[in-house]
């Protein structure tokens, strides 16, 4: 299984080859005699001698694969040398790692130390594993170090060829849109099949800002018509590491105009999702409808079983619009799995919902997002929507359905508190006395609970949050709810009131000062849908 | 020299939309056809090489993309949703010439079609020298791909 890398920038298809370089080609290393500082990476075309080859990531070589795979996004590191990498991607080009004797490539977004040849590979996140594998070679590429000398690839995945020294003829985006990238990608002049299971790769869609004026992409995009499989996905991303992009194409966990943006006031959705195996990762899109349907990522899936991520975007429908409903998921035609993962969704607090999921036959898995001025936070008609680590504010609606009893450690801030006691309790019971704004049970367990702690009495259905953990018997409570003899629930959910760094400049990172939201959510490292690093790619205890 | 009365032409920009277009080597069977737009870009975007070998470009001179879709959108749809609780809502659209609503049954993977564009059309969008009436009634020919699908005309919304 081999990856292919195209990038799209809406600067367009113009050279933007630094001086006037040669190139020479050895086992899949471009070596360029004049240092690259344009804004290229991991996708862009390199002419020469009329021929052409793609970049890709920086890349080790391994053998020895045990049978526990080195999975996408997963933190290695080399015993010997101490380095580490965060893993982009790999191409097995012999064995499995059913059999135990996978080899290939790994191809990682950044490096921290030296990776030697001939060490072993621990994986350190999400969870350890010890020995997963065996360099083969040194960090091949120094994208990041000097931008000499670059992995390159031919269309379909394999290396280029070798190639002597020759003059470059340009280097350049390969499309001028995501539109075009999606509509292009699998055309005879790149994999040349719109089967990737059959084709056997793992293609990439990098996404680049415009370095010459910060023009927006502003073309909506619809991904379908293609096949995807389990380990076949079309993944679409910004381009973020140093050994992959010379700038980093991804946004700062914030708003930023200058990086890649996808907008426009003209259609429902930005981007349209009917495949079955996709990966949308750091992008910015925004829908600047004032009227009619807006929303950002509507989730379909026509195709067959499958998996969707939504990993580390920033998704704004701001306008004044009629409904708003950011992630919309439904024409769900087959079992399917979303998962989104740190993302910023931010609404237009008018109307709509900022994760709506309509289809029975999807499950949702939602950690660690935050959930801004969306009219409603979220929605499920089924029950099959499971929410962790999110932080909702400002959602005045609330929540509309019900939901997995999975759902825990969520945090609501200006929402409605009776739509916030759902999924997983710390405790309950029944009250042993009566007592003006406290619960009070004698036989003790109350002191799980923490200031914010949702309660609920389960006997009248009246709700309340912990205002002091008084003692192991008794918690004082934000209204009066409880007589004796009543039941209760404790909820993981919060209610606290958030202080981010800069609310009005639409930035959602948790300021410095922040004691609501920070250190008080459930370690996610051993989900099935792992979550042990942010938006900003900062690692999770 | 100097141009005769107030302005001076040679100081005036050219201006160009691409419209980016499927074309044989890029269409998917029952998801796209030759002459949906892909995208459009003004012609100060470069469109060229391996991404766009299998893309046909129309070049609209003398006009900017805004200047195009001013025209083109005339002739698209405006979209909202109905609400249908307990239900998820309906999607429904109507042309934007018109007040009757339908329900949205198929969603096109591009928007817009030149597929009724003759070549004769597609010259004259590209002729420097056709006035801007004759290249805006050539557009007024472009199509919203939604009203194509007949589903999508099944059913009025009162």
């Amino acid at each position: 299984m081999l990856s292919v890398f195209y990038s799209a920038s809406p600067f367009g298809t113009g050279d933007i080859k630094t001086g006037s370089p040669n190139i020479s080609i050895t086992s899949g290393i471009a070596t360029l005699d004049v240092q690259q500082t344009g804004n290229i990476g991991a996708g862009c075309a390199i002419e020469y001698n009329s021929l052409k080859a793609y970049i890709a990531p920086n890349r080790i070589a391994f053998t020895s694969g045990g049978t526990t795979p080195i999975g996408l996004n997963t933190k290695i590191t080399g015993v010997t040398s101490g380095a580490t990498s965060v893993v982009r991607a790999i191409d097995i080009t012999s064995g499995s790692w059913a059999g135990g004797d996978a080899a290939g490539y790994i191809y990682v977004r950044g490096v921290n130390g030296t990776w030697q040849s001939g060490e072993t590979i621990n994986i350190l996140r999400p969870t350890f594993s010890a020995d997963v594998g065996t360099t083969a070679s040194i960090l091949q590429g120094n994208m990041g170090n000097g931008d000499t000398q670059f992995v390159v690839k031919a269309a379909t995945g394999g290396d280029a060829p070798n190639q002597g020294s020759v003059a470059v003829t340009s280097i350049h985006h390969e499309f001028a849109s995501l539109s075009a990238c999606e509509t292009g990608y699998v055309d005879a002049s790149h994999i040349n099949n719109a089967d990737l299971t059959a084709a056997n790769v793992m293609a990439y869609a990098c996404c680049y800002y415009d370095h010459d004026d910060q023009t927006y992409d502003v073309t909506s995009v619809a991904i379908n018509g293609v096949t995807t499989g389990a380990n076949n996905y079309l993944y679409v991303y910004t381009p973020c590491g140093s050994s992959e992009a010379i700038n980093c194409q991804r946004h700062p966990g914030k708003v930023s105009t200058s990086k890649y943006y996808l907008a426009n006031g003209t259609d429902s959705y930005l981007l349209v999702d009917y495949q079955a195996y996709t990966v949308v990762d750091g992008l910015q899109i925004e829908n600047e409808k004032t009227s009619g349907t807006a929303g950002c990522i509507n989730v379909k899936n026509t195709s067959t079983a499958g998996t969707k991520h939504i990993l580390n975007c920033i998704l704004m429908s701001v306008g004044a619009s009629s409904v708003v409903n950011n992630v919309y998921i439904d024409l769900i035609n087959y079992a399917t799995i979303v998962v989104l993962l740190n993302n910023v969704i931010e609404g237009n607090a008018y109307s709509g919902y900022g994760l709506y999921n309509t289809d029975i036959d999807a499950n949702v898995y939602a950690y660690n997002n935050t959930f801004y001025e969306c009219q409603n936070a979220v929605r499920d008609v089924n029950a099959q929507m499971t929410l962790k680590n999110n932080l909702f504010c400002d959602c005045a609606g609330g929540t509309v359905g019900s939901f997995t009893a999975s759902c825990t450690h969520n945090l609501w801030d200006n929402c409605v508190l009776s739509e916030a006691a759902f999924g997983v309790t710390h405790t309950s019971g029944n009250a042993t006395a009566t007592s003006a704004n406290k619960l009070v049970d004698g036989g003790g367990g109350l002191s799980v609970a923490l200031v914010g702690s949702v309660i609920k009495n389960t006997t009248d259905n009246t709700y309340a949050y912990v205002t002091a953990v008084d003692s192991d018997t008794q918690l004082s409570l934000s209204a009066d709810i409880f007589t004796i003899g009543e039941g209760y629930a404790v909820y993981t959910a919060l209610w606290r009131t958030v202080v981010f760094e800069n609310e009005v400049g639409r930035d959602y990172h948790l300021d410095n000062t922040d004691t609501a939201a920070r250190g008080v959510g459930t370690n996610l490292s051993s989900d099935t849908y792992p979550v042990w690093d942010d938006i900003d790619r900062d690692e999770r205890p | 020299m100097s141009d005769i009365g107030a302005d001076q032409a040679t100081q005036r920009k050219p201006k160009m939309a691409q419209i980016v277009c499927i074309d044989i080597g890029t269409v998917r069977d029952g998801i796209c056809d030759v002459y949906d737009v892909v995208e459009m870009q003004e012609d100060n975007v470069e469109l060229t090489g391996a991404g766009y070998e299998n893309l046909k470009i129309i070049k609209i001179t003398n006009l900017t993309v805004a200047e195009v879709m001013a025209v083109v959108s005339l002739n698209g749809i405006d979209t909202d949703q109905i609400i249908n609780e307990p239900d998820p809502p309906i999607d429904i659209w109507k042309p934007k010439q018109s007040a009757t609503w339908y329900e949205l049954q198929v969603q096109p993977k591009f928007n817009y079609t030149f597929e009724d564009l003759t070549q004769a059309d597609i010259n004259t969008l590209a002729d420097e020298l056709a006035t801007t009436p004759d290249k805006l009634a050539v557009l007024n020919k472009v199509k919203h791909k939604v009203p194509l699908y007949i589903q999508n005309l099944a059913n009025p919304v009162e």
